[in-house]
Parts: structure tokens; C-alpha cells; sequence
């Protein structure tokens, strides 16, 4: 088996990061922090991604950390910024491609001790796995408003101010953005049909598309 | 209540009954009535639609303030 470095660039770029090196410099500077508390703040790190606590309450348990070991508020901020740098440089590449053998020799080449290597396996091979890929795709790249909801009503108009006797269907769409905007609008069963041929034309569509070659996922 | 500089040009109407929905067959059969008011300031630019959609009920206690305003007016007009 040749190895992994000769045909896939490691997961954290062609040069260390320096917020990553800093990060195990400042770890070799507080020797005395006990494991425990590294765990913590990898946890913390995961946390962070997936945006379960606020800001303020992690910035709460930071600062109780450095009270607690003695050490200053910087370092302790350089090390958990590793930690988020590391989670995040990791969950860019496609799911399939980064194997956690790769992922952690990677982390040996970045200086990282053992335990460490350990606890950051555990997480991004973990439980929460799945919900950390959902997380970086779905939330931290920018999007328009999406629909939430979509409901229509099919009346039959009776009588207007100027016709009487005048049975006619009446199509009204409401859709409901993600933005909190409400489009209520007509719809006239021509343009109806018209968007029945086209939603059935996308979809083939996205089924050939499926289909091409190219656009499938290649495995290493 | 304020005072717009809009005044009321044309109301226009459609009298429906509703014949399906995506929500729950709740409210087939159930009447509607789709105005809309068309205003316009005072110097006859800046013309503004406004679409309303009410039900039989909320038609008929329209028509009561309505003929309400009405009787007012007749006694001072």
C-alpha cells in the first residue's frame, strides 16, 4: 500500500495553519493542563460548530477555565481556536475521502500528542457525525430564502361587480419563505399548466443529471 | 383613526365558493368574497390596490357598519 501522502494532500492544506501551530505551541507551554480539561475544550470545539450554546456561555466556561488552571485568557483562546481550525479543516473534504488512518496521520505530522489524536477521531468518527457534515452544509455557506410552506385553494367564482353567472375556477397559491414573507397570488389554469409541464420537465431533468458520470462521487 | 390623504375610487368584488384546498376538506362549500379597493391621494397620482378576502360573516358585519355610517349621513345630508 503506497503511502497515503503520495496521492492525497493532507486534510489541513500544503502548510501547516498557523492558528494550528500556534495552538500546539501554546498546549506544549501549558504542560501542566491536565487531560481532562483538553477533552473539555475538544468538546467545546464540537459544540461550537454545531452551534448548541451561545456564544457568551462558552466565552463563560473559557474564562472558568483559565481562573481555574491559572493560566491566561490568551492561551486558552489559542488553543480552543486550534481545536474549532482542526473540526473545521477536517469536515471541508467530501465525507468518503478523509479515512480516519489519513485523518490521524495528519494529525501526528501537525505535532499533536496522542490522546489529543485520540479524542479528535472520536469526534468527527463519532456519533454526532453525521450532524457535523449537515451543519457545515447546510448553515455555514450563504443562501436565499427558501419555501416553507406552500398552500393553495381552488374556488369557483360565482358572480363579480360586472358579470353575473359567471362559473369560472379561481386557483390562489400561498407561499410561506423562510424570510417571513406571506405571497398570496392568483394563479390562471393556463399558467397552471404551464407549471405542471415545467416542474415535470425539472425533474426528468434532475434525474438525467443524476445519471452523468462526471457528477458522481469518486472514492480513492 | 387617522386620516389618509387616500380616497376610496372603485371597489371591485367576486363572490366564490370554495371547491378544494390543500388544508383539510374543513372548508369546502364555504362562501367568499374577494374585494378589492382601489385608493388614490389627492391629486389623483399614486393609485394603491388593496386586496381583501373575507368570509360570509365577516361580509355581513362590513355591510352592518356600512349601513350604520349610512344612517348617520342621511340624517345630516
Amino acid at each position: 500500500m503506497p503511502d497515503h501522502r503520495s496521492y492525497q494532500d493532507p486534510f489541513y492544506g500544503w502548510t501547516t495553519p498557523k492558528a494550528i501551530s500556534l495552538c500546539v505551541q501554546t498546549l506544549k507551554e501549558c504542560s501542566a493542563l491536565p487531560f481532562e480539561v483538553i477533552q473539555k475544550m475538544i468538546a467545546l470545539s464540537e459544540t461550537q460548530i454545531l452551534n448548541e450554546q451561545t456564544s457568551t456561555s462558552m466565552l463563560d466556561i473559557l474564562w472558568k477555565i483559565a481562573k481555574k488552571y491559572s493560566i491566561s485568557i490568551d492561551q486558552v483562546m489559542l488553543i480552543f481556536n486550534g481545536f474549532v481550525h482542526v473540526l473545521r479543516l477536517a469536515l471541508k473534504p467530501p465525507a468518503a475521502f478523509l479515512k480516519p488512518d489519513i485523518f490521524k496521520d495528519d494529525l501526528r505530522d501537525l505535532k499533536f500528542s496522542e490522546q489529543i489524536i485520540g479524542e479528535f477521531h472520536n469526534i468527527l468518527f463519532g456519533t454526532k457525525r453525521d450532524q457535523l457534515y449537515l451543519a457545515i452544509q447546510e448553515r455555514d455557506r450563504p443562501r436565499l430564502p427558501s419555501l416553507q410552506t406552500f398552500d393553495w385553494n381552488l374556488d369557483v367564482t360565482l358572480t363579480t361587480a360586472s358579470l353575473s353567472r359567471c362559473i369560472e375556477p379561481l386557483l390562489l397559491f400561498q407561499f410561506r419563505t423562510s424570510d417571513n414573507r406571506n405571497l398570496t397570488f392568483e394563479v390562471s389554469i393556463k399558467k397552471f399548466n404551464e407549471l405542471r409541464y415545467k416542474t415535470a420537465l425539472i425533474l426528468k431533468e434532475m434525474e438525467d443529471v443524476d445519471g452523468k458520470q462526471a457528477l458522481k462521487l469518486l472514492e480513492t | 383613526m387617522t386620516t389618509s390623504n387616500q380616497q376610496l375610487v372603485d371597489l371591485d368584488w367576486k363572490f366564490a365558493i370554495n371547491v378544494a384546498s390543500s388544508e383539510s376538506d374543513a372548508n369546502t362549500g364555504a362562501a367568499r368574497l374577494y374585494l378589492k379597493l382601489t385608493t388614490t391621494s389627492n391629486n389623483g397620482t399614486n393609485r394603491t390596490d388593496i386586496p381583501l378576502s373575507v368570509t360570509l360573516e365577516q361580509f355581513y358585519a362590513l355591510v352592518h357598519q356600512l349601513e350604520k355610517a349610512k344612517l348617520e349621513m342621511d340624517v345630516y345630508a
